[in-house]
């Protein structure tokens, strides 16, 4: 008898535990693990996420001159690898959690960036910003090469390696004929 | 882990010849080969005469340097603190082995699964029908075979049924079917019981509704690193507790010690997943006897708890912290102080909670003597978690195969001998108690240090077995590691499934009433015994191999 | 018979009933930390039934359909027997038939279960049929033993009679013990069993059988709990007469329904739910109680 006072107890004692919600809402703890917002502006589209992501919601398309990166929130668990692999920090969780909707479009993000052709052999092969990051943060390693770098940096990694070879091979031949 | 090389003599000294070579793996786990017709005799002596546990089994498909297949069985003491998989050789073209069950029951599940997912046939089997794969599954097409690609759907054959065992009066009103869809249960199983009246006099059952085919996703399309987060969702409950159980694994193959920061908020969150989860069943349990406010009143204590765990991880269940190597988030001064704080106020909730609800005179009569499994019984099925310690079976691997920082916690392990429903319970009460305990030990000792050292190098094909005390039992992940940065086998062996096979035992004699609360009190996790979905590789699309003549059965 | 009262107590069981079993739940909800259901959900759940279509298996027969409505009209037939917030009843024929009326709508339900060719519904009506054997003899015995004490077994008589006793006091108590063992929720809705037997003897029906079985359960409920009242006119002191009575009757009404629903939700969120062996020894003792109060009620009439 004594254990049904208790509940009784408890029961009137701790009073309403639900929440009004939608009027009273949950608290979140900061560095809830949200919806992942990707930065548009930031991402150079090295494709790292797309690689990572375990079940696929992220997924990259390469079409000719354009390179897609879309990412479904169905499929995302919210694991935030994305967000750790990312060179360029464009993930950043969100404390978003109320996702669902009656429309699939409405989760769907997509990112077009536009891709570089290769001077050499006309394939595409990365996206602008790539190069054009990459191109920032080692051009000043470059120091003397800066010429070959600037070369180099516009060929497909197989024109390339064909290139330097054939440098490699008149330096080698440059080298001799002094000799 | 220290391994006792007695058990291994004592096999060679009633065996001679029979064992071919003893290896070691990592860490003190042994690896005895034996020819496959040896394969019964000896586990029965390992298993009744050795008591050893019954830990798991796994096929593989040595296709690529061995070409042959293996079978192993892992067997425990828990203690000793040992582990030696018993290894035999089945070549390809002649595919089968002696059975072990019908000297060992234990190993019923286990054989079927390799029958029917690799096709090597345990050849006196008592009971070889399909486990995991649906009905109309053909039966010469075998997923876990390397060969088996997720490319296309196989052909399906209509009107499959499930030999069902019948008894001999069997008739239409005395057959209650149980599922797979049923309120009280809450996942999808099919129980089929035969009843006199109230009470159930036979009881069958059929698993497989949630079988996803993670091990192969693991084996095809996963890395080392992303498998983790799979296996966090083989189960909504018990995730943290696979994780952990892979990553242990992996890191044992890979010799590779884990940060000390890391192993305290590793046990940390082990802990707070074994918390929520009793609170979780005891709210169920209640709530399958009627009495709702229990449930009611045990989440919402454990309300709490997931807020805590979000506060340390980011997410209510499925934490994503623990992966090889370390854990990914670290805990802050704040927030540790703050889950300090918290854990004190859960524990007082809890205990106040606690000594209401127990002692409450119909709940008691209701729980009482129901779905009773004795201390023999328990041994022989090598049961495990709550439902042996009820039974009087002192096992966990906290202690027993101490892993992260569990030698540096003090905490006991409850254990009671009535072997029934209200047995489970207490031991479960009990256990939530000491786990508030460890969390808060954990919190208060924390080291510094890095919480996440990457591993360098993990060598190709090492056999290696991680276990991991979950809410429900011993949890075991067998590995072989693989060269493409990925796995080569994984085995993952839940808890449920070594219990639930113990269920009809549990049943029969019960009265209907008390159906649910027996299987309830087994705690399963339906989603941990199963793994097997299929997706098809060129649309990326997934579909779960069912169909329509798959549960024509149950009428 | 008057027609007025019985279109007032028609009136008022249909419009009452099922906002008495959404008081219930709101009680219940409230004890367990709950906000609740609003107080006309069982409203909104028979309505949106009566919009549904009824599925009915293989094997159950054309009863499945018709018995709802049976259940129904027993239900409402049990208002006509009682007064509500009147001193006169509708049909002054007495207090036997209602008890009967009483009993035959419980075994409505063990013969519902029983047709519904499935196994859990049969399960459930037999559960429900062991149960009512038990239970309803309790209810009998003592209405009869109050019956007995106030000197007419006419419940209009019963009602205006102010005799206060022992008898009293023990008949109160019986039929309260028995009034919660046969509404059919928790610790007794051992037929009902949602979680054991996903809802007993109720599996098979959908849509408007459903509705009007439910509508059927709660006006049922809402009779039985009208009973009270005249154990409570004794609290009546001795000289009020008149529209003064009339009113005291009326307050006592409304006390008799609210009182009956604050026991019931009580019982249902403070206990687990016992199974049909405990249930029966309970049952049992019940049973004894109700006998002793009918005991008393022969041999010691007089007792004060």
């Amino acid at each position: 008898m004594s254990s049904i006072l208790k509940l009784l107890r408890l029961g009137i004692r701790k009073g309403r535990v639900t929440l009004r919600y939608p009027a009273e809402r949950t608290p979140t703890p900061e560095g809830l693990r949200g919806r992942p917002v990707l930065d548009f502006d930031k991402c150079i589209g090295c494709g790292a996420c797309a690689k990572m992501c375990p079940p696929n919601a992220l997924t990259v398309e390469e079409k000719e001159n354009v390179w897609t990166l879309r990412l479904y929130y169905g499929r995302c668990i919210m694991c935030g690898l994305c967000e750790e692999v990312c060179p360029v920090d464009a993930y950043r969780f969100s404390d978003e959690f109320e996702l669902a909707s009656a429309t699939r479009s409405d989760l769907e993000v997509e990112l077009k960036l536009l891709r570089v052709q290769c001077k050499g052999c006309g394939r595409y092969f990365t996206t602008k910003r790539v190069l054009e990051d990459a191109a920032a943060e080692y051009s000043e390693l470059a120091g003397g090469y800066a010429g070959e770098f600037k070369d180099m940096i516009y060929l497909c990694p197989d024109c390339r390696r064909v290139k330097w070879s054939e440098s490699l091979a008149d330096a080698y031949r440059e080298a001799r004929h002094e000799s | 882990m220290k391994t006792d090389k007695n058990i291994v003599d004592e096999l060679k000294n009633r065996f001679p010849g029979g064992i071919l070579k003893v290896g070691e793996l990592r860490e003190g786990q042994l690896l005895v080969e034996l020819r496959r017709e040896d394969l019964p005799r000896v586990m029965e002596y390992a298993h009744n005469t050795l008591e050893g546990q019954f830990l798991t089994m796994a096929g593989a498909d040595y296709v690529d340097s061995l070409n042959r297949f293996i079978v192993d069985y892992v067997l425990g003491w828990y203690e000793q603190g040992a582990v030696i998989i018993f290894r035999a050789v089945v070549p390809r073209g002649d595919e089968s082995f002696p059975a072990s069950t019908p000297l060992i029951p234990v190993a019923d599940w286990y054989e079927r699964e390799v029958k029917e997912t690799l096709g090597l046939n345990p050849v006196g089997h008592p009971n070889p029908r399909k486990l995991l794969t649906s009905d109309d599954w053909p039966e010469d097409l075998f997923p876990m075979r390397k060969g088996f690609r997720n490319e296309a759907p196989p052909p399906v054959k209509a009107d499959a049924k499930f030999p069902f065992i019948e008894p001999e009066n069997a008739g239409s009103f005395n057959v209650v079917p149980y599922g797979p869809y049923h309120f009280a249960i809450h996942e999808p199983i099919y129980f089929r019981f035969h009843v006199d009246g109230e009470r159930i006099t036979a009881a069958d059952l059929r698993a497989g509704f949630n079988y996803r085919g993670l091990e192969k996703i693991a084996e095809t399309k996963m890395s080392y690193e992303t498998i983790p987060f799979v296996a966090e969702r083989i189960c909504g409950i018990c995730g943290s507790v696979h994780g952990e159980a892979y990553s242990q694994a992996l890191e044992r193959a890979a010799g590779f010690e884990t940060p000390e920061r890391a192993r305290w908020i590793r046990a940390m969150m082990l802990e707070i997943e074994r918390i929520h989860s009793h609170l979780l069943w005891l709210g169920v349990a209640t709530h399958m006897v009627g009495f709702d406010s229990g449930l009611m009143q045990f989440w919402r204590v454990r309300e709490r708890i997931m807020f805590l765990a979000e506060l340390l991880t980011g997410n209510r269940k499925q934490y994503g912290m623990i992966v090889p190597g370390g854990v990914r988030r670290d805990i802050r001064e704040d927030k540790r102080e703050k889950a300090l704080r918290e854990v004190s106020e859960i524990l007082a909730e809890y205990q106040e909670l606690l000594d209401a609800a127990l002692g409450l005179g119909t709940l008691q009569t209701r729980l009482r003597g129901v779905g009773y499994l004795s201390n023999e019984d328990a041994r022989r099925y090598s049961v495990m978690g709550p439902v042996a310690r009820a039974s009087g079976v002192n096992i966990d691997a906290r202690r027993d195969y101490p892993y992260e920082a569990y030698p540096h916690f003090e905490f006991e392990t409850p254990v009671q001998t009535g072997g029934d429903v209200l047995a489970r319970t207490v031991v479960r009460a009990y256990d939530t108690l000491e786990s508030i305990k460890i969390v808060k030990q954990a919190l208060e000792t924390l080291p510094d240090g890095p919480v996440h050292t990457p591993i360098d190098y993990i060598p190709p094909d090492v056999t290696s077995v991680g276990l991991v005390e979950g809410p429900r039992g011993t949890d075991v992940h067998y590995l072989i590691t693989g060269g493409e940065d990925t796995v080569y086998r994984w085995r993952v062996r839940a808890p449920t499934y070594a219990n639930l096979p113990v269920t009809p035992l549990m049943l029969v004699g019960e009265t209907l009433a008390d159906a649910t609360v027996v299987i309830g009190s087994v705690d399963p996790c339906i989603s941990c015994t199963e793994r097997m979905m299929v997706v098809d590789d060129r649309t990326g699309e997934e579909r779960v191999i069912s169909g329509q003549g798959s549960l024509e059965g149950i009428k | 018979m008057n027609l007025p009262v019985l279109a007032l107590n028609l009136a008022l069981a249909i419009a009452i009933a099922p906002l008495l079993d959404g008081l219930r739940r709101k009680i219940t909800a409230r004890l367990q930390n709950r906000v609740g259901p609003p107080l006309t959900q069982s409203w909104h759940d028979i309505i949106k039934l009566l919009r549904k279509e009824t599925v009915l298996p293989e094997g159950a027969g054309l009863m499945l359909r018709v018995l709802p409505a049976l259940m129904l009209m027993l239900s409402l037939a049990m208002f006509a027997m009682i007064a509500t917030v009147t001193v006169q009843s509708p049909m002054d024929e007495g207090g036997i038939i209602f008890i009967e009326l009483a009993v035959l709508s419980a075994f409505m339900f063990a013969i519902a279960g029983g047709m519904s060719g499935n196994p859990y519904g049969v399960v459930g009506g037999s559960r429900e049929a062991i149960l009512a054997t038990l239970v309803e003899p309790s209810i009998i015995v003592s209405l009869t033993a109050l019956l007995l004490f106030k000197g007419s077994l006419t419940l209009d008589d019963a009602s205006r009679s102010l005799a206060f006793g022992g008898t009293l006091v023990v008949a109160a108590v019986a039929y309260l013990l028995s009034l919660l063992v046969e509404s059919g929720r928790v610790p007794f809705d051992v037929a009902e069993a949602e979680s054991e037997l996903t809802g007993g003897y109720l599996i098979e029906f959908s849509g408007p059988p459903l509705a009007m079985l439910k509508l059927g359960q709660f006006i049922r409920a809402t009779a039985m709990y009208s009973v009270p009242k005249l154990f409570l006119t004794a609290l009546i002191p001795v000289g009020v007469t008149g529209d003064a009575f009339s009113i005291a009757v009326t307050a006592l009404y409304m006390v008799s329904i609210l009182l009956c629903t604050l026991l019931v939700s009580m019982a249902e969120s403070l206990n687990a739910r016992y199974r049909l062996l405990e249930a029966s020894k309970f049952y049992a003792v019940v049973l004894i109680f109700s006998l002793l109060a009918l005991v008393i009620a022969f041999y010691a009439p007089g007792w004060r």
